[in-house]
C-alpha cells in the first residue's frame, strides 16, 4: 500500500484534531500539546507581521529604484518607518516622545477619514432618489432616517413612537435587525464548521500543497 | 525500451514480452500487428528471420530451427536427419523417398492443427515450398499433399476429399505443379519473396538453383505472380487464388497465449488499445445551422474583444461641490455649537437593559480586583469608543479595580494607553501605570492567540509592554486562566473581532463576567449573543447613546454626555440635510426635464 500523503497535510490535520479534542477531552497531556501548538501559532503570527513589514520595505525600495510610482510616496513611507522605529524603539511607545507620533499623526488621520465618510454618506443619500428611483432605494432611505432619529432626539425633542425610550419603532427596528443578524450568524457558524471540517479532513488546504 | 503494462490486468511485463506473464493476454494489439511487415510483430505469422519467441510452442520452435539449418546449407543436400518426433506415417514416407525436405518437417504439426489450417484456408495444403527458377516446386522438397499421399484415405473426411483441388491427389504431375509458385503461408501474398529470404541462393537447393533460380529469383510481386501464373495448373489456380485471397484478408494465426497456433482467433483487446486513424467524421463538427451561427457569433465576439472601442462619455450627474461644502459646513457648525454651548435640553431618558446589566456586572468588582480590558479598535474610531467606554471604565477606576489592558490590534496597545490616560484625566483619577493598571500589549495570532490566552494567560503573555512580569504581583498572582479575572471588558468596533471574542470566551468564563462596549454599527451583531435565552455576555453598551445612558444611570458627567448635545445636533442636521438635499435634487431634476421639454417644443 502506497502512502502518498503530503507532510504538510498530515501536520495540519493532526494539529487540528488535537486542538479539537482539547475542547472535548480534559487531558493534561492533550492540553499541553494543544498549548504548545497554539503558542507556536502565536509566534508564527508575530513573525509573519515582521515579514510583512520587511516585504513592504522591499516593495517600496524596488519600486523607487525602478522609477515606478511617485517617489514622494516612497520617501514618505521610509521617513515614517524610520521615525517610528527610532522613536518607538528608543523611547518606547508609552513615552511622550513616542506617544506623540500616535497622537499627532495616526489618530487625526484616521478620525478625519471617518468624518469625511459621514459627510459623503449624507451627500450620497441626497442623490439616491435621483439615481435609482425604485422601491428598495426608498426602503433604504427610510431605514436610514428612522435609524438616525432613533439614535438621538431630534433637536433635543424626542419624537413620539420613534425616539422615546423603548418606542415601537425602535423595538421593531431591533427586532428586524436582530432577526436578520441571527440568520447571518447561524450561516457564519455553519460555514465555519464546514470550513473546519474541510481543513481537518484535508480537502481544504489554505496552507497550500 | 519501456516496461509493457498489460491492458487487462495492468501488471508490468518485460519490454519485449508479447504475452502477459500474469494473465497471458496479448500485450501487442492485433491492430499493431497489422501495421506492416516492418514492425516488430508486423506479420500475421512471424517470419523465418525473426528470433523464435519464448511463447512459441515447442513444435514451432523446432520447425524454425530446422529452417535456420536450412540456411546453413543442409537444404542443399535436400536431406535432413530424420526427426525422432516424426509420426509413423511420416517416417514411412521418409523410408520411401529416402529424404525429406525441410519444409515437410512442418508436418510435425498435429493433425488437428493441420486440419484446422486446411479448413481455415480452404485446404491450403502447403506449409512451405521451394520455388525453382521457372516456378516449379520440387516435390522432393515437400508438401503436405505428398504426406497426405501416405496417409490412409480414412484420415480425410469426405468433404475434404470433395473440395476443389482434390484432383491433384491422383495426378502426380499436377501434384508437382501444385506446389509451384505457392508462397509460404508466413508471408502475405503481396509480400516479395525477397522479404522472406527465399531469394537467397544459400537457402535454395542446388538442384533448384541449378535450374537457374538463385539470386535472379523474381523480386517483385508482379514478376512472381507472372511466374506462378505460368506454372500453376489450371485446376489449382482457383484454389490458390482463394487461399491467397483469404490470406491477404483477415487470416491470422495466434502467436501468443493459450491459443497460440490457432487461426482466425477473434481479438479480445479493447478497441481503444488499437491505434487507428481518426475518422474524418470526427474532424468535422456535426452541428446545426443555428449552432454554427452561435459559434460564429462567439468568434466574432472574441475577435472584437481585442479591439479598442471608443469610450462613450458617461452621463454623470454634477458632483455638486456646493452641496458637499454646504453639508460639511452644517455638520461642522452643529458639532462645534453642540460641544461648546450644550444647547439641547435634557439627558437620555431611555433605559437600556444591556447598560443595566453592565452596571450590575460592575457591582461584583471590588478594589484591586483584576479586570481585563481588551481594546480592539482602530484609531479612527477612538473618539466614539472612548465615549462609549468612558462611563464604565470611570466606574471601574472609582472602584479601584486593577486594569489589565490587552489588544489583538497592533495599535491597540497605544489605544488602550491613550484611553486610560484620557479617562484618568477627565474623571480626575490618579491611576498610575504598573501600580493601578498594566498594559500586556499586542496579542498576535487572532483567534488562536485569543484561545491560548484564555487557556493560559501567564504562558501566552508573560511580560507587559514594558517588559515587566506582572503575574507575581498581589493582584495577579491568583490568575491562572481568564475566568479568574473579576471582569472582562471587550471594547471593539469590529464585528468579526467581537464574534471571535464571544465564541472563544464561551465556556471559559461565566457570561456575567463579560461586558461588551461596542460601536453603534456592530450592535446588531453582538445583540443576538446578549438578548437570548442563554446569553453569552453579561452586559452590552452600544454607541454614544449607550454610553450616555450609562453615564446618566451612573450619575457621572462624562464624555458621552459632553458630546451628547453635539451628537444630537449632528444627527438632526444630517436628517435635515438628507431631506433638504433630496428636495433640492428633485426640484433640479424637474426643472431640467421641464427645460428639455420646452426646448423640444
Amino acid at each position: 500500500m502506497k502512502i502518498n500523503v503530503p507532510f504538510s497535510i498530515a501536520i495540519a490535520v493532526l494539529s487540528a484534531i488535537i486542538a479539537l479534542l482539547g475542547y472535548f477531552i480534559e487531558n493534561s497531556l492533550l492540553n499541553q500539546i494543544r498549548s504548545s501548538l497554539l503558542q507556536s501559532a502565536i509566534i508564527l503570527a508575530g513573525v509573519a507581521l515582521i515579514i510583512g513589514v520587511i516585504n513592504m520595505m522591499r516593495v517600496h525600495w524596488v519600486e523607487m529604484r525602478g522609477g515606478k510610482g511617485n517617489k514622494i510616496y516612497h520617501l514618505t513611507f521610509f521617513a515614517g518607518l524610520i521615525l517610528t522605529l527610532l522613536l518607538g524603539g528608543w523611547f518606547g511607545m508609552s513615552n511622550p516622545n513616542g506617544y506623540w507620533l500616535y497622537e499627532a499623526v495616526v489618530v487625526p488621520v484616521e478620525a478625519s477619514l471617518m468624518a469625511i465618510m459621514a459627510i459623503f454618506l449624507t451627500y450620497l443619500l441626497t442623490k439616491i432618489i435621483n439615481r435609482r428611483k425604485d422601491f428598495f432605494s426608498i426602503v433604504f432611505l427610510v431605514t436610514v432616517l428612522v435609524g438616525l432619529l432613533t439614535s438621538a432626539p431630534f433637536l433635543g425633542q424626542e419624537i413620539p413612537f420613534i425616539a422615546t425610550g423603548n418606542s415601537i419603532v425602535k423595538s421593531l427596528l431591533h427586532l428586524v435587525s436582530n432577526g436578520a443578524m441571527r440568520g447571518i450568524l447561524i450561516g457564519v457558524a455553519l460555514g465555519s464548521i464546514a470550513t473546519g471540517l474541510r481543513v481537518i479532513l484535508g480537502s481544504d488546504r489554505p496552507y497550500g500543497g | 525500451m519501456e516496461t509493457r503494462f498489460c491492458p487487462f490486468c495492468g501488471q508490468p511485463n518485460q519490454p519485449d514480452a508479447q504475452e502477459c506473464e500474469f494473465c497471458h493476454a496479448r500485450l501487442i494489439p492485433l491492430g499493431e500487428i497489422e501495421k506492416g511487415p516492418e514492425s516488430e510483430t508486423s506479420s500475421v505469422v512471424p517470419s523465418i528471420e525473426q528470433e523464435p519467441q519464448p511463447e512459441i510452442p515447442e513444435w514451432l520452435r523446432d520447425l524454425r530451427d530446422l529452417k535456420l539449418d536450412e540456411t546453413e546449407g543442409e537444404i542443399d543436400e535436400g536431406i535432413i536427419e530424420p526427426v525422432e518426433d516424426l509420426p509413423e506415417w511420416l517416417k514411412s514416407r521418409d523410408d520411401q523417398k529416402g529424404s525429406i525436405s525441410l519444409e515437410s518437417s512442418e508436418t510435425l504439426l498435429s493433425d488437428s492443427l493441420k486440419n484446422e489450417s486446411i479448413i481455415g484456408t480452404e485446404a491450403m495444403p502447403i506449409e512451405s515450398a521451394a520455388i525453382t527458377s521457372d516456378g516449379h516446386t520440387e516435390n522432393s522438397i515437400s508438401s503436405s499433399s505428398s504426406n497426405e499421399d501416405s496417409l490412409p484415405d480414412a484420415d480425410f473426411p469426405d468433404w475434404l476429399k470433395a473440395m476443389p483441388g482434390k484432383e491433384w491427389e491422383d495426378d502426380s504431375d499436377k501434384e508437382e505443379d501444385f506446389f509451384g509458385g505457392v508462397v509460404p503461408p508466413f508471408v502475405d501474398f503481396d509480400e516479395s519473396l525477397l522479404d522472406i529470404g527465399l531469394s537467397d541462393s544459400s537457402i535454395v537447393p542446388e538442384e533448384i538453383a541449378g535450374e537457374g533460380v538463385s539470386t535472379s529469383t523474381p523480386s517483385s510481386t508482379q514478376e512472381t505472380g507472372e511466374v506462378l501464373e505460368k506454372e500453376i495448373p489450371g485446376g489449382l489456380e482457383d484454389l490458390l487464388a482463394k487461399s491467397m485471397h483469404l490470406e491477404t484478408e483477415e487470416k491470422r494465426i495466434e502467436v501468443a497465449g493459450p491459443l497460440a497456433g490457432l487461426s482466425d482467433i477473434l481479438p479480445v483487446e479493447p478497441l481503444i488499445a488499437e491505434e487507428k486513424k481518426g475518422f474524418d467524421i470526427f474532424s468535422n463538427l456535426l452541428i446545426t445551422e443555428k449552432q454554427r451561427q452561435h459559434a460564429e457569433l462567439f468568434e466574432q465576439l472574441i475577435a472584437e474583444e481585442g479591439k479598442t472601442k471608443p469610450i462613450k462619455s458617461a452621463v454623470t450627474e454634477g458632483s455638486s461641490p456646493g452641496l458637499r461644502i454646504f453639508i460639511f459646513v452644517i455638520i461642522l457648525a452643529a458639532s462645534i455649537f453642540g460641544v461648546l454651548f450644550n444647547p439641547l435640553p435634557g439627558k437620555p431618558s431611555e433605559i437600556s437593559v444591556g447598560v443595566f446589566d453592565a452596571m450590575q456586572a460592575l457591582t461584583k468588582v471590588s478594589a484591586h480586583s483584576p479586570v481585563l480590558l481588551i481594546v480592539d479598535y482602530e484609531a479612527g474610531d477612538f473618539a466614539e469608543m472612548q465615549t462609549v467606554g468612558f462611563g464604565l471604565i470611570d466606574q471601574l477606576m472609582v472602584k479601584g479595580a486593577y486594569l489589565v489592558l490587552l489588544s489583538t490590534n497592533p495599535l491597540g496597545a497605544l489605544q488602550g494607553d491613550r484611553l486610560i490616560r484620557q479617562i484618568n484625566l477627565r474623571g480626575n483619577h490618579d491611576y498610575e501605570e504598573q501600580t493601578d493598571w498594566v498594559n500586556l500589549g499586542y496579542l498576535p495570532g487572532s483567534s488562536a492567540g485569543i484561545q491560548q490566552f484564555i487557556q493560559s494567560p501567564r504562558i501566552t503573555l508573560p511580560l507587559t509592554s514594558h517588559n515587566q512580569n506582572i503575574w507575581a504581583t498581589k493582584e495577579m498572582k491568583n490568575i491562572q486562566k481568564i475566568g479568574d479575572f473579576a471582569l472582562v471588558v471587550v471594547m471593539t468596533e469590529n464585528a468579526s473581532q467581537a464574534r471571535t471574542w464571544i465564541e472563544q470566551l464561551n465556556g471559559n468564563i461565566t457570561p456575567n463576567q463579560v461586558v461588551f462596549l461596542v460601536s453603534s454599527q456592530i450592535e446588531p451583531v453582538v445583540e443576538p449573543y446578549y438578548a437570548s435565552i442563554s446569553p453569552q455576555i453579561g452586559g452590552l453598551v452600544a454607541g454614544i447613546n449607550g454610553g450616555a445612558i450609562y453615564e446618566t444611570q451612573a450619575g457621572r458627567n462624562g464624555m458621552a454626555l459632553l458630546y451628547w448635545d453635539a451628537y444630537g445636533l449632528i444627527v438632526s442636521s444630517s436628517v435635515f440635510l438628507i431631506l433638504f438635499g433630496i428636495l433640492v435634487n428633485t426640484i433640479g431634476k424637474f426643472r431640467q426635464s421641464s427645460s428639455k421639454k420646452a426646448e423640444g417644443k
